[in-house]
């Protein structure tokens, strides 16, 4: 069985404000910008709050303007993933302890945002990580070490290596990603049936306006069982 | 099952370094090298006192990168319930003694980005084999450190000469006290607090903490305090019909023990969970004194960790 339910699967919440902190940062993607909205009532009026965010997304769930209406006294809006999480990592630095991060967006942007957050040691009850928008992957071909970011399907053709990667439910916190690895390294030329979205979050699935990656055209659609 | 395999050890050298401290030097019987360790780490001493043995755990102060020997302090307890005595006032040079394995309930943290050390009287013992691996790393860390006066300066003056600005001496008997909410209030993210020291220094250290936002993952304390006294009791064990009283000076665990029962244990002070027992009837109340049951395991009344606690009741029946 090379698909599995690894409990390396990320886990993630509904956003909600930890009193138990004294300064809160609050980083949002793509439809991530809708658990910001959704906690801003919660939330008391403190110089203590800030929010970093961009609207970039491969599902163009573009939410700057209405957080930008809403009243917050540090709003930092930014362009792209990057470049958010180039000021994450600033205001970290800058960060007291007895700060609580949230981030909200899509897996692999939390899979980024985490992965800056570990440099500072933020621990499972410091940091709340909601998943919203895409269910897009991101993939780390184990052959060639190429990451692809937002793959939507179970095989994807690599970039590096041109080998088809088969995305595994193995998700690896150290590089931000899930695991490609050769769909048919067993019998060449023989693939799993190619689906579209994962499983787990097949309710969000309708949210991709995205084509699916090309897959070459001699993959039999023959299913191999496993 | 003998659960905490032991080592034997001979007493290479005892110091008194304060009016109420002593320094033993431990070495393993037939010579060798000890097992390794980490600082903050603590053997469980077997001492066998004529008709009682104690059992008392000791933080190894000794550099972890020499295994030669290991070296506990021990501080003299008048009212105590005889094992510090037994350590000052039996054990000599060349004394045989049994020790545990090593075990380490108070680590450092891998991940920290600074490192705050808050200890108080004999406190000290698991953090200086602490600042001893501190001091061979990269991350930056400082200790406060509570002593009772100039006569108990032994391991502050030590502590100063060594690592200089690093360490700060707080004399409480001219009325220095560490601020510990100015302590906690400005650390930078990734800050991680120890605190070895009497009950009212740890609750405050970490009340500070909590009350300035952080985390109870970054927060750690350690205290072996004896297990208190109380009222004699009978316990019943379920699975062997045995019937073990034990006094009002010894704890649950030191009777079972006494019985010869190998009975679980790590800490012996109530903190790692190691020791729980399950109770199966009860016709009193259970007295907990232990750090590790969740408040819902006290109301259902059917756990106990016999290493600190006890039981106001003619019968006890433990599922053992
Ligand atoms: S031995 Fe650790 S809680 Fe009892």
């Amino acid at each position: 069985m090379l698909v599995t339910d690894v409990k390396s699967r990320p886990q993630y919440q509904q956003l909600r404000f930890d009193a138990s902190g004294r300064f809160h940062l609050f980083v949002g993607q793509g439809e991530g910008g809708l658990a910001l909205l959704r906690v801003r009532s919660e939330l008391p009026d403190s110089e203590g709050i800030r929010v970093i965010y961009t609207g970039e997304s491969h599902t163009g769930s573009e939410l700057s303007e209405e957080l930008a209406s809403c009243r917050w006294r540090h709003l930092t809006l930014l362009p792209t993933q990057v470049a958010a999480l180039q000021v994450l990592d600033e205001v970290l630095a800058q960060s007291l302890i007895g700060t609580r991060l949230y981030v909200a967006g899509s897996e692999g942007f939390i899979g980024l945002a985490e992965q800056v957050a570990a440099r500072y040691d933020l621990q499972s009850d410091e940091l709340q990580r909601e998943h919203l928008g895409s269910s897009a992957r991101r993939v780390f071909c184990v052959h060639c070490q190429t990451s692809h970011d937002d793959v939507t399907t179970n095989i994807v053709p690599c970039r590096g290596c041109g080998r088809h990667l088969l995305v595994r439910d193995h998700y690896s916190r150290r590089l931000a990603a899930f695991m490609g690895v050769m769909a048919d390294a067993e019998v060449p030329g023989c693939f799993p049936e190619l689906t579209e979205g994962f499983a787990p979050f097949a309710a969000t699935n309708k949210t991709f306006n995205t084509p699916i990656p090309a897959i070459e055209p001699h993959i039999p659609a023959r299913v191999e069982s496993r | 099952m003998k659960t905490v395999e032991s080592i034997e050890v001979i007493i290479a050298a005892i110091e008194e370094l304060t009016p109420l401290i002593k320094r033993f030097t431990l070495r393993k019987v037939g010579g060798g090298s000890l097992p390794p360790f980490s600082g903050g780490s603590h053997v469980t001493v077997v001492m066998r006192g004529g008709e009682r043995t104690f059992r008392n755990p000791y933080s190894l102060l000794s550099s972890p990168r020499n295994l030669d020997s290991y070296e506990i302090a021990v501080r003299r307890d008048a009212q105590g319930r005889g094992g510090s005595l037994f350590m000052h006032h039996i054990v000599t040079v060349g004394t045989r003694l049994e020790i545990s394995h090593p075990i380490n309930l108070f680590p450092l943290s891998k991940l920290a980005r600074k490192q705050i050390l808050i200890a108080g009287g004999v406190g000290i013992t698991p953090i200086l084999a602490m600042v001893d691996d501190l001091s061979a790393g990269a991350i930056s860390w400082e200790l406060h450190y509570c002593i009772r006066g100039p006569d108990h300066a032994y391991f502050g003056t030590w502590l100063s000469e060594r690592y200089g600005d690093r360490v700060r001496l707080y004399d409480t008997s001219i009325g220095q006290r560490i601020d510990f909410a100015a302590l906690a209030g400005w650390q930078p993210l990734g800050t991680h607090l120890y605190v070895c020291g009497p009950q009212s220094m740890i609750v405050d250290a970490l009340e500070s903490g909590r009350v300035a936002g952080w985390p109870e993952s970054h927060l750690h304390a350690e205290q072996f305090a004896p297990p208190p006294v109380g009222e004699a009791f009978d316990v019943h064990l379920a699975g062997s019909g045995k019937i073990v009283q034990v006094s009002a000076e010894q704890s649950l665990l030191e009777a079972l023990e006494a019985a010869g029962i190998e009975a679980p244990y790590l800490c012996r002070s109530g903190a790692c969970g190691r020791c729980e027992l399950n109770v199966l009837e009860l016709d009193g109340e259970l007295l907990h004194n232990d750090h590790w049951l969740t408040e819902e395991d006290r109301l259902s009344g059917t756990k106990i960790m016999p290493c600190v606690s006890r039981a106001k009741c003619r019968r006890l029946v433990l599922d053992w």
